[in-house]
């Protein structure tokens, strides 16, 4: 049985009124609500807007927080949608870092953030942040590229930043519902759609 | 009827039945004996959970938990050290695990054991993978034929109108594949297999015609039936997010699908915070009278009483009331003449896998979050399909997908050109994973600790369980015979693991057989009905009654057999033989 709403793609903030009217069609007599009052509340999640943009980080300092901003939008740069800067995925890695990393793991990228800053000012006698995107593109390029005297070590650093930047984007609510199509409520599951020029990887994980 | 109508917690009625648990055979067991006109007592340890009103999380976006679903270093160090090695353990499901804290455990020096539990009403049926597969009549005489462990004393035919009347009210989705080594089920539709893995099937088929690919069996509403839609559930929506419970009761639970018609009969009770302590018996009259229950909150103590007593508290659960049920007839655990309770403890052995990169196939992608996987039934079945060097067989869960941005970081990129490769379906894997047979060995053991208790003063369970050589040859054999299966139809990219060393007994929680049926009274606990062979009055249908672990995934087989016995039950209580 498919519901017309089930099977179109669907953003979050219409989602409870979807799976709501999905429910009192096929359980009218007995499902009085779908979702406690609890999940309505993102209380405990986390907010970018809460931070103080001048503030330390949980890990990071204010001045590695805004490289690593820099960083995280260059790898995913705004386009005709959000870019990882735009979700706060610096705030969010710091954040994570803290609560689901070890402070060995923390420490790395501070490491790394700071060696892209002191490799910005030798190279472009400006800090990462004040130099330009074309600049700072290239040196992310060089890093992964171990060239211009970066190590596989510090790749590997990278590879971890460029982990959790991916991590953060994909996982906030603009990387899931707008730059990859979200399906809270498929209506079903097809073993065949056919891939065409637009076609996205679906950003609707329930689990990570 | 709302839930709060039927709870209860003090009470001096004697009910006809007192079923402790209210899992998966819990649940069964107090929906037939309700059905049936029994009063039935249901007793939960842990917190009541309403059916769509208790699922907190359901339909919340990754961004709305503080580490996208992942748990805080914190909380699982100090609260779920061991729960949180489940693959369903996260953020948006911890509420339907227990609280480690709480459930102290303690395994032999050198052996490990990774005791999974949902301690609330429902139980682990909130929580479970939901594979459902008959045991096939090869199971039921592994033991018999190789000598490895008792005996059964029921037979595959013994079962067959258990399975058929149990699938036809849980919704079983799968194919007819009409395989003796794996039973057919009464099915709804199957869900489908995506391009990759039907091309896998027919190449497998022509390279290894003995071990036939099919979809797997899943207790998930494919298309729910008029009878489904009656029990207020509809089909699934492929969200594949049911660890965080499921308000369209598209898979089987206790709250979706058996504690519905149980209230309705009006003959259920239930008592949830309540941890039973034992079970009370009867010498002058050779019968279990009731349960002594401490109270989860106020740890004050309690009794109830009844005619009948089902113990369906999970296999380790069940083993830990009885082995703290003494008297003086039964000084080491009720019913324990035979002095097997908590012995020939068994897991499923998940420890090898393999995957491959599947060329071409990119035009093909699929829609929707199918929570099930395609499957290789154990096709070393009986004896003369056996390795040579070790008894028993695996059978193979697999399933085919895209890359998505997971992993991504390993590709080089910077920009918006990155930013798109990101979003575009990458390449075809294809993995395998091993479900083995572990044997009944007397070594393997769950006991009560001689001096620790937990918080409600219930004696901790010590376990000493380890994989022994046939298990390791099994897995070490699974490992190269995937390798080899994936490099003849042609993948590339081929690697395989084995974790046996790595990952101890008890994280397949297929936890089996510390209360075994069989014959003999002198080497096992119950009989072919589930009915301790002591006591009359007194019956064991989870996992614990299992003589063999066979390939399977458990649960399907312990509803059937919860049927069965309360069916026997209810019949010698009529003939007034209970």
């Amino acid at each position: 049985m498919s519901h017309p709403l089930a099977t179109s793609s669907t953003h979050s903030k219409q989602r409870r009124q979807v799976l709501k009217s999905l429910v009192t069609t096929f359980c009218a007599t007995s499902a009085t609500t779908l979702l406690s009052p609890m999940s309505l509340s993102s209380a405990l999640a986390f907010e970018s807007t809460v931070r103080d943009k001048g503030a330390d980080g949980l890990v990071l300092s204010n001045s590695q927080l805004n490289t690593l901003g820099t960083i995280c939008e260059a790898i995913i740069p705004r386009t005709d949608t959000p870019g990882a800067a735009d979700v706060d995925c610096h705030g969010f890695i710091d954040h994570h870092l803290y609560h689901c990393y070890s402070k060995k793991q923390a420490r790395t990228v501070r490491k790394i953030i700071n060696l892209i800053n002191r490799k910005s000012k030798r190279l472009y006698k400006t800090t990462f942040e004040q130099s330009s995107l074309s600049q700072q593109q290239s040196l992310l390029r060089n890093l992964e590229a171990t060239t211009h005297g970066f190590t596989s070590k510090h790749r590997e650093r990278f590879k971890f930043v460029k982990e959790l930047t991916l991590f953060g984007f994909f996982t906030s609510e603009s990387g899931a519902t707008e730059t990859l199509p979200y399906q809270a409520v498929p209506g079903g599951y097809k073993g065949f759609v056919p891939v065409n020029k637009g076609t996205r990887t679906w950003g609707s994980l329930g689990f990570y | 009827m709302s839930l709060d109508e039927f709870l209860i917690e003090e009470s001096s009625e004697v009910f006809d039945v007192i079923v402790v648990g209210s899992g998966i055979t819990g649940g069964w067991a107090a929906k037939e004996f309700t059905e049936r006109g029994f009063k039935t007592l249901m007793i939960e340890r842990g917190r009541k959970v309403e059916h769509r009103k208790d699922y907190p999380t359901e339909g919340k976006g990754p961004w709305e938990f503080d580490q996208r679903t992942k748990a805080a270093n914190l909380l699982v160090e100090q609260e779920y050290p061991v729960q949180s090695k489940c693959y369903a353990f996260n953020d948006a499901t911890k509420h339907f695990f227990n609280n480690d804290r709480d459930y102290p455990y303690s395994t032999e020096k050198g052996t490990g054991f990774d005791w999974i539990r949902g301690n609330q009403l429902g139980g682990k049926s909130l929580l479970w993978a939901r594979q459902s597969y008959r045991m096939s009549a090869f199971d039921f005489e592994a033991n018999k034929a190789d000598g490895h462990g008792i005996d059964w004393p029921i037979r595959y035919q013994d079962l067959v109108k258990y399975y058929d009347y149990v699938e036809k009210h849980v919704g079983i989705s799968g194919a007819h594949d009409r395989l003796d080594q794996l039973p057919d089920s009464q099915f709804l539709p199957p869900f489908e297999m995506n391009g990759p893995e039907r091309w896998i099937q027919s190449s497998l088929g022509e390279k290894y015609p003995e071990r036939p690919m099919i979809m797997g069996r899943c207790a998930h509403l494919s298309k729910a039936t008029e009878y489904h839609l009656k029990q207020g559930r509809v089909s699934c929506q492929a969200r594949d997010e049911c660890q965080k419970g499921c308000s369209f009761g598209a898979y089987f639970s206790t709250q979706s699908s058996t504690l519905p018609p149980a209230i309705a009969t009006g003959n259920l009770s239930v008592a949830v915070d309540s941890v039973v302590h034992s079970v009370i018996y009867d010498e002058k009259t050779n019968r279990a009278t009731g349960v002594r229950v401490i109270d989860a909150n106020s740890l004050k103590t309690r009794e109830y009483f009844a005619k009948v007593v089902f113990l369906c508290a999970s296999t380790v659960g069940t083993t830990q009331i009885m082995l703290n049920s003494k008297s003086p007839r039964f000084p080491n655990g009720i019913a324990n003449s035979s002095g097997v309770i908590g012995h020939y403890l068994m897991d499923h052995n998940y420890n090898a896998w393999a995957s491959g990169k599947i060329d071409g196939f990119e035009e093909e992608y699929y829609s929707g979050r199918r929570p099930t996987s395609v499957y290789i039934p154990n096709f070393q079945y009986e004896p003369k399909r056996y390795k040579k060097h070790y008894v028993r067989g695996y059978a193979l869960g697999a399933s085919a997908q895209r890359k998505d941005w997971r992993g991504g970081h390993i590709d080089d990129g910077i920009g918006a050109d990155y930013k798109k490769q990101l979003t575009k379906p990458g390449d075809w894997t294809f993995k395998l994973w091993a479900q083995g047979e572990m044997l009944p060995r007397y070594e393997n053991s769950a006991s009560l600790h001689p001096s620790k208790v937990d918080k409600w003063g219930m004696p901790q369970m010590h376990f000493n369980i380890s994989w022994s050589e046939n298990e390791r040859l099994m897995m070490e054999d699974c490992a190269q015979e995937c390798e080899q299966m994936l490099n003849k139809i042609g993948l590339s990219d081929v690697s395989v693991g084995v974790t046996t060393d790595s990952r101890s007994p008890g994280i397949a929680i297929h936890e089996v057989g510390t209360v075994r049926m069989g014959r003999d009274p002198k080497e096992s606990v119950l009989n072919g009905y589930n009915q301790t062979h002591d006591i009359p009055n007194l019956f064991v249908t989870d996992g614990s009654s299992y003589c063999s672990s066979a390939t399977v995934n458990p649960s399907l087989t312990f509803m059937a057999l919860t049927v069965r016995a309360v069916d026997y039950c209810a019949n010698e209580m009529k003939q007034r033989r209970i």
